[in-house]
């Protein structure tokens, strides 16, 4: 059966009007919010502490739906591998003075080059 | 134009053609991705967007989670603003600038935007943004195309680059072991929502975790700033 996507992509216009209410128009409101508020919003309050924080669960919530149901040919990488070389990248991170560029270097290389010895993992 | 062509923009065309593969992956015709990469450049965004539909979200539910996941934007905002605001500067200039505000050109911009003259910060600010908005399309087009001839295990390699990314970007916000463990909480959380209604897993485990997180912040949080 195909997904929703594959069914909204068959049109065009739908596709195009999803995009435009439901992502383009969504994240640039955040945008044009900032310039409209400017300084008057105060980073230290209660209510944007909690939108913060919502916005960070929103991102590891991502994190786990793109590990947990992944697509194309990460699909056809085992479960240990995933979640192995997710840990082994984040430490890898935390290991080598917090640098993103190093933890996906390590995490990357190590999907990269499990899958290309293919050693059953 | 050096700053352009920063490690921290490497990361950023990286992610940008694990995008394009994910699209081809989706089986997501290119106008659509270059048109997102473009239009909303912010992959969080994008990628929140296409697995919610996907997964059988409505539009709206599929909105609520995007506006959720870039209202992270609105603090990069109000910090950045004050760099670039100029009362010679009218204000529907800094309308158009704000579309270029991204975690990267955030990042860049707030390093660099200080060390210029006032007048000329919106300007060097927007010639940065464009110059990433640029290449991020670039890289999602040749990810795009890259996608069908890549060997499993490069293809697989750009698939894990975008949850990790996203990962450890999270993960510079996140100072204590307690938040990090409530984090991992999504871990336990998204499957049972999923299990439950695919479309909406998003929602509340960022509504539960995130208000967990912030509890967890107030009693025994570093100070904020």
């Amino acid at each position: 059966m195909a997904s929703a996507l594959q069914t909204l992509m068959q049109n065009p216009p739908q596709m195009y009007a999803a995009m435009v209410l439901a992502c383009v128009l969504p994240t640039y409101f955040w945008r044009a919010l900032g310039v409209a508020l400017g300084k008057r919003v105060d980073e230290n309050s209660a209510l944007f502490q909690w939108v913060k924080c919502v916005a960070l669960a929103t991102m590891a919530a991502v994190v786990v739906r793109l590990l947990m149901y992944p697509a194309g040919d990460l699909a056809q990488v085992t479960p240990i591998l995933r979640y192995g070389a997710f840990g082994v990248g984040i430490a890898a991170m935390l290991l080598l003075k917090r640098s993103v560029e190093w933890g996906l270097i390590v995490g990357v290389g190590l999907v990269f080059v499990v899958k290309t010895l293919n050693i059953g993992l | 134009m050096q700053a352009v062509f920063s490690s921290g923009c490497v990361v950023l065309i990286a992610s940008f053609v694990g995008f394009g593969v994910l699209a081809h992956a989706l089986n997501m015709p290119l106008d659509y991705a270059v048109f997102l990469s473009a239009f909303v450049w912010a992959l969080p965004s994008q990628v929140v967007f296409i697995t919610s539909i996907d997964n059988g979200a409505s539009w709206a539910m599929a909105a609520f989670a995007v506006s959720l996941s870039a209202v992270r934007i609105l603090p990069m905002m109000v910090t950045l603003m004050p760099n670039v605001r100029h009362e010679k500067v009218p204000r529907f200039w800094l309308y158009i600038a704000c579309h270029f505000v991204a975690v990267t050109a955030w990042v860049e911009g707030m390093a660099r935007t200080p060390k210029q003259p006032k007048a000329t910060g919106l300007s060097f600010f927007l010639g940065l943004g464009i110059g990433f908005l640029v290449v991020s399309v670039l890289g999602c087009i040749a990810g795009f195309y890259a996608a069908p001839f890549l060997p499993d295990a490069a293809g697989a390699a750009l698939l894990f680059l975008t949850p990790l990314f996203f990962a450890l970007s999270i993960l510079r916000s996140v100072f204590t072991w307690g938040e990090g463990a409530v984090l991992m909480s999504s871990f336990a959380i998204v499957p049972f929502f999923h299990e439950l209604n695919a479309g909406t897993d998003l929602l509340w485990t960022a509504l539960i975790v995130g208000t967990a997180l912030f509890l967890v912040q107030r009693k025994w949080g570093r100070a904020h700033g």
